[in-house]
């Protein structure tokens, strides 16, 4: 049987304590109905030595991953040909990782809780005045009759 | 051509973003230009990431299920679907076959409303404004369709883990069928605007190359794949819902135009065929909708519960509009997953611009970047607000490029 490219779909990544384990999924025989087998590789990186070879040499495609892992992961990908942030921004604080779920994650003053946010206080009053907050009124009978004759 | 305000030495540097061009959502460009041609491009994206994967990781799958729906406006099942699938496959819940079916008219929907969707996009880019007016007036009708079927245009919140939360009645039905006529009476004629159109074909034939290689090698997907001769769908090599039943083949550009060359044309060839095969797919399933349940469990608590208890991890893949979309989940038996990854289709496409602008004038730029139907919010799912990136070509001036080439072809 004939041995196409593989196609590479993406790195993903687990926080498993000690290690972060690497999934490389690819797949194979695309292109034949029920054909396709789904390959991944997995690899355990200790967080002691959190390096690993580039794959861009063998499938330029991956590089847009690597990047992602190296600034979501923390970890190092040697010979990356393009090491720069991929979708954090250059203000987003160092050694910051998102998806580690140890001391270097997303700390808790980073999250804004928005519905503990109120309305911004430097704005002007707006035009029309503001919502009450709801408060709930035990249904009665006679308010059923209200709204019913209203639907009529 | 703004000469005074960037470096004066070739190769300029001309900066594009993040507000885009031919995007409705902010991605940066920078290109190296010798003259008009552009040397080589470099891209950033993510302007709009939200962290919706690191939200997800604190939620439970019934949760993470509806804000799947707000990773993009476009597709509002592909991501809840492969989701819900990547879920079900850890729980080793089984989808009743009548739900899968449904899904795969939804899905199908979709399709044909992206498709129209970026057929507009496309002629709006070459110029062509009242292109974009008639395809998005055609698109309607599916969007009306969706709304009948959903209740929602947008936002469909229609997939639950296990099924799906709406029916289709006999009511319906014929509202279906109707739609799907309308369609069909449409298709030759769109193919007719589209692809018999000498300024269509001189703006998009063998601009924005896309060699079957490179295809391969930057792992395109979808429409950028196919037209590059890479035969790929999900739908036909690894089937999914109810497309195993079904009679589905990946589209390549046929002989009659050529056969598959890679370019912009190519593109919008595909992307036609497709809408065509989407209309046959939802009458197969129309003609062999299965009767039955359409959820596997319809009480919340009890499918918590089990999802609560669920440990391992899974891949879903479905074939998005605009390619392969993947999520990998991973659950640990506790309320939220351990781990939550999201491949949308586009982030596998972003590769494929670099070989496709290389060499071609700015004024195609914007056709050929919208070539590949790229999805921003999908690729970045991340928040971020940037400093204002110096943008020396508005929207406007390029957009301008681009007609003004329309214009000039159309006269000699």
């Amino acid at each position: 049987m004939d041995i196409r490219f593989p196609h590479f779909a993406v790195i993903a990544g687990n926080d498993l304590g000690d290690e972060i384990e690497l999934l490389y999924i690819l797949s194979v025989f695309y292109g034949t109905k029920f054909g396709e087998y789904m390959v991944t590789f997995g690899i355990c990186l200790p967080k002691t030595d959190l390096t690993v070879p580039t794959i861009t040499d063998l499938i330029p495609g991956a590089l847009l991953s690597e990047r992602e892992k190296q600034e979501f992961f923390g970890i190092t990908v040697t010979d990356i040909p393009d090491g720069r942030r991929l979708f954090l921004p250059d203000d987003f604080p160092q050694g910051v990782y998102p998806w580690r779920k140890d001391e270097t994650g997303i700390k808790p003053e980073m999250v804004r809780e928005l519905w503990a946010i109120d309305r911004p206080k430097d704005r002007p009053v707006p035009p029309v005045p503001e919502k009450k907050p709801f408060v709930e009124v035990p249904a009665t009978e006679g308010m059923e009759k209200k709204t019913g004759g209203a639907a009529e | 051509m703004n000469g005074d305000t960037t470096k004066k030495s070739t190769p300029y540097t001309v900066p594009i973003g993040p507000v885009h061009p031919a995007l409705k959502e902010p991605v940066m460009f920078t290109f190296q230009m010798e003259g008009e041609v552009v040397r080589s491009v470099d891209f950033a994206p993510g302007n709009t990431h939200r962290g919706i994967e690191w939200m997800g990781m604190r939620r439970n799958p019934v949760q993470i299920v509806h804000l799947t729906d707000r990773i993009c406006g476009i597709c509002g099942i592909v991501h809840s679907l492969s989701f819900a699938r990547a879920v079900e496959q850890i729980a080793e819940i089984e989808v009743p076959p009548r739900a899968d079916y449904l899904r795969t008219i939804l899905h199908e929907l979709e399709r044909m409303q992206s498709h129209i969707l970026w057929a507009g996009v496309a002629a709006h880019e070459l110029g062509f404004d009242s292109l974009l007016f008639l395809a998005w007036r055609v698109r309607e009708q599916s969007m009306d369709l969706i709304e009948n079927l959903t209740g929602n245009r947008v936002n469909y919140g229609i997939i639950q883990i296990g099924g799906v939360r709406r029916d289709i009645s006999d009511d319906q039905r014929p509202i279906i069928e109707q739609g799907l006529a309308y369609y069909r009476g449409l298709i030759d004629q769109m193919k007719t605007v589209f692809l018999d159109d000498s300024t269509i074909r001189m703006r998009c034939r063998g601009h924005g190359l896309l060699s079957n290689r490179d295809a391969q090698l930057l792992c395109a997907i979808g429409p950028t794949a196919r037209a590059s001769g890479v035969a790929m769908d999900v739908r036909h090599d690894y089937p999914y819902c109810a497309y195993g039943d079904l009679d589905v083949h990946p589209v390549l550009p046929p002989q009659e135009f050529g056969g598959p060359k890679g370019d912009v044309y190519d593109r919008i060839i595909v992307r036609l065929l497709e809408i065509a095969q989407s209309i046959d797919i939802i009458q197969q399933c129309l003609d062999n909708l299965p009767a039955g349940e359409i959820l596997w469990e319809k009480k919340l608590p009890k499918l918590l519960l089990t999802l609560k208890k669920a440990q391992g991890e899974a891949i879903g893949r479905v074939e998005a509009p605009r390619g392969e979309c993947m999520h990998y989940v991973r659950m640990d038996g506790n309320e939220a997953p351990a781990t939550w990854k999201v491949k949308a289709s586009s982030y596998s496409n972003l590769m494929s611009w670099i070989p496709m602008l290389k060499g071609e004038q700015l004024a195609d730029v914007p056709i050929i970047v919208a070539s590949i139907d790229p999805c921003m919010s999908c690729t970045d799912r991340v928040t971020i607000i940037r400093n204002g990136s110096a943008a020396d070509l508005t929207k406007e001036e390029l957009t301008r490029l681009s007609r003004e080439k329309t214009r000039r072809l159309s006269q000699c």
